[in-house]
């Protein structure tokens, strides 16, 4: 134990009395601000400790060069400030995923950029300590100021399990602190710890290497002498777990769950969608009205508020998406998904967890991507990576929902199930079964062979979701969404306009071409058929031809390079221009205007089929390629597996117009 | 896989018996307690094995098996946690009395 220095304000160099021995480093904080690192293993409720203690106030961004994401906390305590930094979920510091690399990196300070720790917040679960002692002893050999976390004694004390904090405390030699998240201002004792970093107490010898013997033996005595009662396994985890992880029961569910989930998506965001689609409907009359009929309005309805809100339309869907994935993942069932489905994962050379890295790809790619980052083994991981884009994402939903629209008529059913939610669903699972079998086919090629690690996943118990964390989960990816609306969609939505509508013709001109100036509708149209964009689409029309898209889609493909929603938005814009007033009904009924089939109806249901084919794997989105770029290190990867997925898009597509044309 | 059950010291003895094994042949619902981590085991292996709390003298009880048999979910440590078979015929174990988890 150290003895209680007043050090006051100012800076001194060293105490005498600070120095407790010879496993101190010889530094003292500066009295106005410090920078304390927060780790702890997955499901001990590290984010909650976070929240509690900074109070929500988070930034976020990534490590510098890596993408692990990086969430930073400013506390006021005192005139102190201290920066809490929280760090990925880890067991121990022997690094074995990039996860654990960034943790074991910043905490002895070898990441650029990132302030080596001035002390260490260790967050364990009180029901699971004994599993923490691994982190807790490497971690206390780090030889940094320190104190323990505990959290969830509510339920140690439910599942009749006991612990004595301060007995805790002074048999490690560190300070202890209780936390409970669901209890408001509990984060007060940890703040009030955090402004004392420099009477925290030292433990006088090295805990022992973790993974020995005398480890095992010494975290058994300190558990010991804090009147250590283990609990008892939760009872009612048990009993759901017995349904949940039956081998027929739990399949039966598991699927359930999927099909249901993907329901869920399309019926219950539906009406939501709606409310926003006429909100945007009314805003874009308004213009008008205010406005008058010219292209300032025009630019403004249309492609402004047409375009980008087509998109926000989603928000609602997207959304509803984050919820379910978060209420599965706080509920602890993404990991039973990923014990039932590991297995089947193996046999194309993937563990469990790919698995949830695939099912957070239902929502994006990025966060998917982000979610290999705990898996161990490089081969696995650059795997998973590359074949996640082909998983349906949030931005293939808007293109989706338009097409499954014009295809199948809402209120048809397949048996007692919604049609449209059911060709959706087939749509995601063409998508997981191309994920996989990419996944397989990169893993046998890969020439990535590093240390095959052990598969090992803990099983949190079941516990009630928490509505305050899930918002912050869910937020981020809205407003992420949001923000790619209001930029890359934005710009492309704009640049889309000037290609559609210059160049601009003179009244003159249009007589001479017969067309009334004063026929707004016709004078758009015109415009639009002989714009830049126009010749654009034209000239790929011997790419396209065979897959039955006439040279609007094209557009609308090209466009969709930027970002797959854009897609809609554009298609959105060239009916609106052709018929303001209703631009669902007049794209349904589009036709071709030049070639052979002159007249026909353009999305047919085998263009449809060949359209929703071509999005499955298709990798537009230059976000996607922008991760992968920072998380391979080269231009390489992006470049071949965007090749690779146009090519292989479109010779699906194909396929699925002849299949589609053959059946119709 | 190893070699299967040999009859530990006290076979015949008055005392329960003991079984040696590995952990991926006890069966479900069944207790055994860790003697070690194979020297099969690569290095990086065994240490994240023992770093997990598998040293000797751990008690493991086996909970269940996934659909396909494998993973199973195993209790170790106050913690539940799923294992593949290829690490658990690393773990090398001993199961006492007639609780015995023979294999299949």
């Amino acid at each position: 134990m150290t003895e209680h220095c007043d050090h006051g304000s100012s800076t001194e160099a060293a105490c005498p009395h600070c120095d407790s021995g010879p496993r101190t480093e010889n530094r003292t904080l500066a009295a106005s601000s410090a920078k304390v690192a927060l780790v702890g293993a997955p499901n001990t409720g590290k984010s909650t400790v976070f929240n509690a203690v900074t109070g929500l106030k988070a930034k976020t961004g990534n490590y510098p060069g890596v993408t692990v994401s990086r969430t930073v906390g400013i506390v006021k305590v005192g005139d102190k400030q201290i920066t809490l930094e929280d760090l990925p979920g880890t067991y121990d510091l022997t690094p074995v995923s990039i996860d654990e690399q960034v943790v074991a990196d910043v905490l002895a300070g070898e990441i650029e950029g990132v302030e080596k720790p001035d002390a260490i917040v260790v967050v364990a679960d009180a029901g699971t300590l004994r599993r923490s002692f691994g982190l807790i002893a490497d971690v206390m050999s780090l030889d940094l100021p320190t104190v323990l976390c505990l959290t969830m004694l509510d339920e140690l004390a439910r599942r009749g399990g006991s612990i004595d904090t301060d007995k805790l405390g002074a048999a490690l030699g560190i300070p202890v602190a209780a936390i409970d998240g669901r209890r408001k201002g509990s984060g007060a004792r940890v703040r009030d710890l955090l402004g004392d970093i420099d009477h925290w107490s030292h433990p006088v010898i090295d805990p022992p290497t973790s993974g020995t013997e005398e480890w095992a033996a010494w975290s058994e005595s300190v558990l010991a002498e804090a009147d250590y009662r283990s609990p008892d396994p939760d009872p009612i985890t048990e009993r759901i777990d017995k349904v949940l992880l039956h081998p027929v029961i739990g399949t039966l569910i598991f699927f359930a769950v999927m099909f249901g989930f993907f329901q869920t998506i399309f019926a219950v965001a539906a009406p939501l969608q709606d409310y926003v689609e006429t909100g945007f409907g009314h805003l874009g009359d308004w213009v008008y009205e205010v406005g008058g009929d010219n292209w300032l309005t025009g630019f403004i309805a249309d492609a402004l508020i047409g375009g980008v809100g087509g998109v926000l339309v989603f928000v609602p869907q997207i959304a509803l998406l984050f919820v379910l994935i978060t209420f599965l993942e706080q509920l602890g069932y993404l990991s039973r998904a990923a014990f039932l489905m590991d297995r089947v994962m193996g046999t194309v050379g993937l563990e469990g967890r790919a698995f949830v890295a695939m099912l957070s790809s239902v929502a994006c790619a990025i966060p998917g991507i982000m979610a290999t980052r705990t898996m161990p083994s490089a081969r696995q991981r650059f795997a998973t990576m590359m074949s996640l884009p082909l998983m349906t994402c949030a931005a293939r939903m808007p293109v989706y929902t338009l097409l499954i629209g014009m295809l199948v008529a809402s209120e048809s059913k397949v048996w007692i199930f919604n049609a449209q939610g059911t060709v959706l669903f087939g749509l995601y699972l063409l998508g997981a079964i191309s994920t996989m079998t990419v996944a397989k086919i990169i893993s046998v090629f890969s020439r990535r062979r590093g240390p095959v690690m052990p598969f090992t996943m803990e099983m949190p118990p079941y516990r009630v979701p928490s509505w305050k964390l899930m918002l912050v989960e869910i937020w981020s990816p809205v407003k992420g969404f949001i923000r790619k609306a209001g930029t890359i969609i934005l710009f492309a939505t704009v640049v889309l306009w000037a290609l559609l509508n210059l160049p601009i013709r003179s009244d003159a001109a249009l007589e001479s071409a017969g067309i009334d100036p004063t026929d707004s509708a016709a004078v758009s149209t015109y415009t639009m058929n002989h714009s830049i964009a126009a010749r654009l689409g034209h000239s790929v029309e011997p790419i396209f031809d065979p897959l039955g898209f006439d040279w609007k889609t094209n557009v609308a493909v090209l466009s969709s390079l930027a970002a797959r929603e854009t897609f809609v938005a554009t298609l959105g814009q060239m009916s609106a221009a052709e018929d303001p007033e209703d631009p669902a009904a007049r794209l349904e009924e589009a036709r071709y205007d030049d070639g052979s089939n002159k007249g026909d109806k353009v999305f047919t249901p085998p263009t449809i089929v060949a359209l929703l084919v071509f999005f499955v794997y298709a990798l537009q989105c230059t976000s996607t390629l922008a991760v992968l770029r920072r998380e391979t290190a080269t231009w390489r990867w992006p470049i071949i597996i965007f090749a690779a997925y146009s090519l292989l898009a479109w010779v699906m597509a194909y396929i699925a117009h002849t299949i589609a044309v053959w059946v119709w | 896989m190893s070699e299967s059950a040999q009859p530990g010291p006290g076979h015949d003895g008055v005392s329960a018996t003991v079984q040696y094994s590995t952990l991926d042949r006890v069966r479900p619902g069944h207790t055994a307690t860790v003697v070690g981590i194979s020297g099969n085991a690569e290095g990086h292996v065994a240490h994240r094995l023992a770093a997990m709390g598998l040293v000797r003298g751990t008690e493991v009880t086996v909970l269940r098996a996934a659909p396909l048999r494998d993973p199973r979910q195993y209790r170790f440590r106050d913690t539940s946690i799923c294992l593949r078979g290829v690490q658990t015929s690393l773990i090398d174990v001993e199961i006492s009395g007639e609780a015995g988890g023979g294999h299949d």
